[in-house]
């Protein structure tokens, strides 16, 4: 085959907020052929978005080559002229959220006036020629779930038609069904001869999509498989997924997690026909009544968009509840203030990291901002902020040039870990359960951080605290959960124990197919 | 006075905040804050009066008044696209700035006078009861104003370079990422803002109260900036915004013999611009609302690439 895209020798660097390097492309050398598709794993930080963003950016040295061709790309309007069309990891930098999906893909908008209808129709078919999916080309994005807003991104990058698309994390939050369309949707544009780069932190999904892989670590590149060893793994995934890991990470990777039996503790948290809005106004918690006890983990799994969002946001607070009751330890905290809440030794690890991070703060800054308070009086013990958060960092490996950098500049892996750190790191009052919610907490991470922060929570479950942990990742709720409830259309339909609940029997829940098993333990979880 | 008098001299207010309030709601849907209106708006307002008088001929007096508005802005636009400065500083710097330069402009002309823009009554409309006189036998800026607000309208949201505007204004990187010359766009932007602040300037002096007197737009550059938050950004309802702050105006001199203290009817521009501030933050204070509406996302905040 021919190679279409090689880059050499790519080197790229950043500078700290402590003056030190960053060196997030060390000499790295990639080629890309025509009709394949590569898959380019790392962890977090290791540079991946970086390599992709040299295609867009000037690199600080090195070549990139297009179909033989020395070619400098200075800004992705030369990438897309060049026929590259990329589908950007961070949202938040490329769609506009008070547009709709009509007004966000410029490339559409041709000639001087504008014409919504023509551009909404060029979408409908677009969406029908790839079977992106329902998406509603008058729809704000704002309203959209991270699924939809990624099948945007996805679409805006097609629509230019490029002959090289590159996919930083396309799936991270898409649905199974999701994936395997976008992946049906791979082979077609590889039968036509065009040409992939996707990023993904899911070994088994790369194993499965890719003809080669590449491995990138720490900024360099570890190892670049070959059609004939991608092949090989095909065949036992698993066993694939496990060395890939192990090139991640350069030693080997925890996989199997340890849950042990634990005796249930009381009950920390119990909602009562808990009833809540979205944005919109819409009712789409409708009447959601369970309850956590310490040493137990509550999965609630679901499609994204039935109404957890919502259900979360509505126990610490960030939202109204609009009807029924929210109870901690006992009692009520319904619409009490966050602070209360949080207080009573409550701690929220959200999805939107954004809205639990200041982003242009320190990371000792963001670690600090629950502790502030615990100092009485005006004054804040810098000192002992500086050793708590300098131990954190060590602690949950937050990767990081100094504690003074900003969080903007730490990759999405890290910021996550900040997150956590200090969400998982809270006490609660003397004599009582943490209550931990986390909602998709691992989303975005890599496999080492993602088995860490899945152990974490095993631990603080070990430790007494009651865990809410909602997650739309099947593999997150079976190996964590001791009671798994779903969640389709605002409603629990179905509340399954751990033990002998299985991938299919969640599975169908979660597309709202309640068959005779979904009762098991719903009384149980209600009565409270 | 006469009712059809309150009604045009309203007109002719109404006038002077509309026009630069246009060219803020350009500069700030691009996301850049030019709080350097009033430098701008008064400079030119010297500048045209001065041109017109040097050569006799109003238009080349309002295209002085624009050149210097656009100038003017260019400063800003350096300051704040190109080097990322602070947009509050270096908007408050040009205002400053502005209101020394006009003093030097207009030092020669202060006391001379010229012959104003002529009214031109527009045929058939003119003769219309109340209206006509009102609205329609006016001087070619005030018709200008008419046309600049649909005109503006159907640029920022009928057409491609409308949405470019408005894109770069929401989230500059989600522009830059799809091709777009962010830098380019908002000097644009900001550059024939500054240009249509100078049209309100000019119209002062050559058309509204052809003299020049040190210090005539008493402050009220700063109206605009408050009538482009009270109109949500929006063309349409900045027309409305600015004949409701054009009638304060007027008011202000019409009920001066009414027992109203003339201090309190002075306050009544920025006294509304509070009140509605106040009700708008109350309206729009809903999550919802403030998704759909409010000022552009990435205004005053700076683009960086990559
Ligand atoms: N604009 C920037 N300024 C400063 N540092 C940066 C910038 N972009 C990336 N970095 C740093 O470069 C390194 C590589 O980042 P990159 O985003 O390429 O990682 P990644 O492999 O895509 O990780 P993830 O899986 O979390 O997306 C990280 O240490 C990151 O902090
Ligand atoms: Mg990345």
């Amino acid at each position: 085959m021919v190679t279409v895209l090689k880059m050499q020798n790519i080197c790229k660097s950043f500078v700290g907020e402590g003056g030190g390097e960053i060196r997030a492309n060390d000499n790295i050398t990639f080629t890309l052929k025509r009709g394949e598709v590569h898959a380019l794993l790392g962890e977090n930080g290791a540079g991946k978005s970086t390599l992709v963003m040299n295609l867009c950016r000037e690199p600080d040295s090195g070549t990139v080559i297009l179909n033989g061709e020395k070619v400098e790309l200075h800004s992705p309007r030369d990438a897309l002229k060049h026929g590259i069309g990329i589908a950007y990891q961070d949202l938040s930098r490329t769609l506009v959220e008070r547009h709709t999906i009509a007004e966000n893909i410029l490339s559409l908008a041709t000639g001087f006036l504008l014409s919504p209808s023509a551009i909404e129709e060029a979408i409908r078919e677009a969406l029908v020629e790839y079977d992106l999916g329902e998406l509603d080309p008058q729809m704000s994005i704002w309203k959209l779930s991270g699924g939809e807003k990624q099948r945007v991104e996805i679409l805006k990058a097609l629509i230019t038609n490029p002959d090289i698309l590159i996919l930083d994390e396309p799936t991270s939050m898409q649905t199974p069904l999701e994936v395997e369309r976008l992946f049906s949707l791979i082979e077609t544009l590889k039968a036509q001869g065009k040409s992939v780069v996707i990023i993904t932190h899911h070994l088994g999904e790369a194993i499965r999509i890719s003809n080669r892989i590449t491995v990138l670590r720490g900024g360099k590149v570890v190892d670049t498989l070959d059609e004939v060893r991608v092949e090989a793994m095909k065949k036992e995934p698993e066993k694939g997924a496990r060395e890939l890991a192990q090139l991640m990470v350069g030693r080997e990777v925890l996989y199997d997690l340890e849950r042990k039996g634990l005796q249930e503790g009381p009950i920390v948290l119990a909602t009562q026909d808990l009833r809540v809005n979205n944005d919109m106004g819409v009712q789409v918690v409708n009447s959601v009544s369970f309850k956590v006890r310490g040493n137990q983990i509550l999965g609630i799994a679901g499609v994204a968009g039935n109404g957890q969002r919502e259900l979360v946001e509505s126990i610490v607070h960030w939202r109204e509840a609009t009807g029924g009751n929210i109870h901690l330890h006992g009692e009520v905290i319904t619409n009490k203030p966050i602070k209360e809440i949080r207080d009573r030794g409550v701690s929220f690890v959200p999805e939107n990291r954004k809205k639990a991070l200041i982003l242009n703060m320190s990371v000792r800054a963001n670690l600090m901002i629950s502790y502030y308070a615990d100092t009485p009086g005006l004054f804040v013990d810098r000192e002992a902020m500086i050793k708590k958060t300098d131990g954190l960092i060590k602690r949950f490996s937050i990767e990081t040039p100094s504690p003074l950098a900003p969080v903007r500049s730490l990759s999405g892996g890290n910021r996550q870990k900040v997150v956590v750190a200090r969400e998982l790191s809270r006490q609660p009052p003397k004599g009582e359960q943490l209550l931990l919610i986390a909602e998709n907490p691992t989303f975005g991470l890599d496999v080492a951080t993602t088995q860490f922060v899945r152990q974490e929570l095993l631990k603080m479950r070990t430790a007494g605290a009651a865990v809410l942990l909602v997650s739309s990742d099947l593999t997150e709720i079976m190996t964590l959960s001791d009671m798994i409830a779903v969640m389709y259309k605002g409603k629990i339909i179905g509340v399954l124990d751990a033990s002998s609940a299985t991938r299919e029997s969640v599975g169908l829940l979660m597309g709202g197919v309640v068959g005779e098993t979904s009762n098991v333990g719903e009384d149980e979880l209600i009565e409270a | 006075m006469s009712i059809v008098l309150i009604g045009s001299s309203i007109v002719t207010a109404a006038t002077f905040f509309l026009i630069p309030t246009l060219g803020e709601i350009l500069t700030e849907r691009s996301g850049i804050l030019n709080l350097g209106v009033e430098g701008m708006v008064i400079s030119s307002a010297a500048a045209a009066f001065a041109v017109t008088y040097l050569t006799g001929n109003a238009m080349i007096g309002v295209l002085a008044g624009m050149a210097v508005g656009g100038i003017l802005a260019l400063i800003h636009a350096i300051l704040s696209i190109t080097f990322n400065r602070n947009q509050v500083v270096s908007g408050i710097s040009l205002t400053v700035f502005g209101t020394g330069l006009s003093g030097l402009l207009g030092r020669d002309f202060v006391g001379r006078t010229i012959a104003a823009l002529q009214p031109i009554p527009i045929l058939g409309l003119s003769d219309i009861p109340f209206f006509g006189p009102v609205f329609f036998n006016k001087d070619i800026l005030v018709y200008a104003s008419f046309i600049l607000v649909p005109v503006l309208w159907f640029i920022l949201f009928r057409t491609r370079i409308g949405i470019v505007i408005r894109t770069v204004g929401e989230n500059p990187a989600a522009a830059y990422t799809q091709g777009i010359n962010v830098i380019l766009v908002r000097y644009l932007c900001v550059i024939l803002g500054g240009m249509l602040c100078g049209l309100g300037g000019a119209y002062m002096t050559v058309a509204w109260m052809p003299a020049w007197t040190e210090g005539m737009t008493g402050g009220r550059g700063w109206i605009v900036i408050a009538l482009t938050v009270v109109a949500l950004w929006h063309p349409i309802t900045a027309f409305l915004g600015a004949y409701l702050f054009g009638m304060f105006h007027v008011l202000q001199f019409s009920f001066q013999l009414s027992g109203i203290p003339v201090a309190f009817i002075n306050m009544l521009p920025y006294l509304s611009t509070i009140a509605f501030l106040l009700a708008w933050g109350i309206l729009l204070n809903k999550q919802k609302v403030k998704r759909i509406i409010g000022a552009p996302s990435a205004l005053c905040v700076p683009f960086e690439k990559g």
